[in-house]
């Protein structure tokens, strides 16, 4: 798969469940030992929160990180405390 | 988290340690005692299954409080008894009721007035297939931070211009925690309604960062994907010696992906 294949998938799944229409800011194709190589894309806190941002506001902790597999171009979210 | 520090002596030390570990120093002494008279017991023929009974409520106090020492937990978690009924049933009263019951049964009654120990400690389950994101977050583990503490904290944050919010769920649109630092020098920690302790670190190691560095130059750390500034500042304090031990496997495992997916500095 390549990046646009994974950003296209991913923007797709930001859109359904975020209602969100947006870019991801970082990406990355991700292989550890044991597991599935997959792209990481994470979405800014901005895309979700643009009138906070745009005030001057900081936000961590509200990335929205979503994981497209390389082989099977699932996505998935990457969830996280924070 | 609520450890007693003194100043940096020898003598500082020593009473910083006792104070730390007296507990289970005590929970050693008091489980020694159950083997030495459990075995009185069976030695003297005064009763071979009460004495075995006591022996192993002994060996399960001393292998609590070494392991509490070792990992610097301080006078909780489940003890290794506790543990084995919490793995064989998957039920956590019972896990908590069987040194009691068990010392009752044996006559121990000094082995179940420690139950009171164990009375505020409650386990958050793994839940890999629940689809709710923020319920889902529980599947990292931890331990529940607990009420009574979420109120000496918001207390504590409010003094410094912080303001502590629970059940921020839907604001957070299911994540479990935020921190939020406001161009009017204040700042909101968010958290769902039952953080653990993991999360509550997590979040209050943004409070530290922002504390440090003040508001205005928090508020223009980078925070791009490669070069996560704050981000990394939490891996960093939560990864030094004495705290990651105490963080959950999973979550530890959890923050390492986090880190790598998000691009700390340098990665």
């Amino acid at each position: 798969m390549t990046e646009a294949d994974a950003i296209q998938r991913g923007n797709a799944f930001v859109l359904k469940n975020r209602g969100v229409v947006g870019e991801p800011e970082y990406v990355q194709l991700v292989k550890r030992d044991g597991q599935r190589r997959y792209w990481s894309l994470v979405y800014g806190a901005a895309l979700f929160f643009p009138e906070e941002i745009a005030a001057g506001d900081s936000i961590d902790g509200c990335e929205y990180m979503v994981r497209v597999d390389d082989q099977s171009g699932d996505v998935s979210l990457f969830a996280f405390t924070g | 988290m609520g450890r007693f520090l003194l100043m940096d002596t020898w003598a500082g030390q020593a009473a910083n340690w006792t104070w730390n570990n007296g507990q289970d120093v005590a929970r050693i002494g008091f489980g020694t005692f159950d083997v030495i008279l459990g075995g009185s017991m069976i030695w003297t023929g005064a009763g071979t299954l009460p004495g075995i009974g006591l022996i192993a409520i002994g060996l399960d106090q001393i292998a609590t409080g070494s392991m509490n020492i070792r990992y610097g937990r301080v006078g909780q978690g489940f003890s290794v008894l506790e543990f084995g009924v919490y793995s064989a049933t998957g039920n956590e009263s019972a896990a908590i009721l069987a040194p009691g019951v068990l010392s009752l049964g044996f006559g121990s009654a000094g082995s179940f007035g420690r139950l009171g120990v164990r009375a505020g400690f409650t386990t958050v389950d793994f839940a890999g297939t629940i689809p709710d994101v923020g319920t889902r977050l529980y599947g990292v583990g931890g331990q529940l931070y607990g009420a009574e503490r979420l109120g000496t904290l918001g207390r504590y944050l409010a003094r410094r211009g912080v303001t502590l919010e629970l059940g921020a769920e839907v604001e957070l649109a299911g994540y479990a925690g935020a921190f939020k630092a406001h161009c009017n020098g204040t700042a909101r920690l968010l958290l769902r309604s039952d953080p653990t302790t993991e999360l509550v670190w997590h979040e209050l190691s943004h409070f530290v960062h922002w504390r440090r560095i003040g508001s205005d130059a928090y508020r223009r750390l980078p925070r791009i994907g490669g070069n996560h500034v704050p981000e990394q500042f939490v891996f960093d304090l939560l990864q030094r010696p004495g705290r990651w031990d105490r963080l959950s496997p999973l979550y530890r495992f959890h923050m390492v992906e986090h880190i790598e997916d998000l691009g700390g500095i340098g990665r």
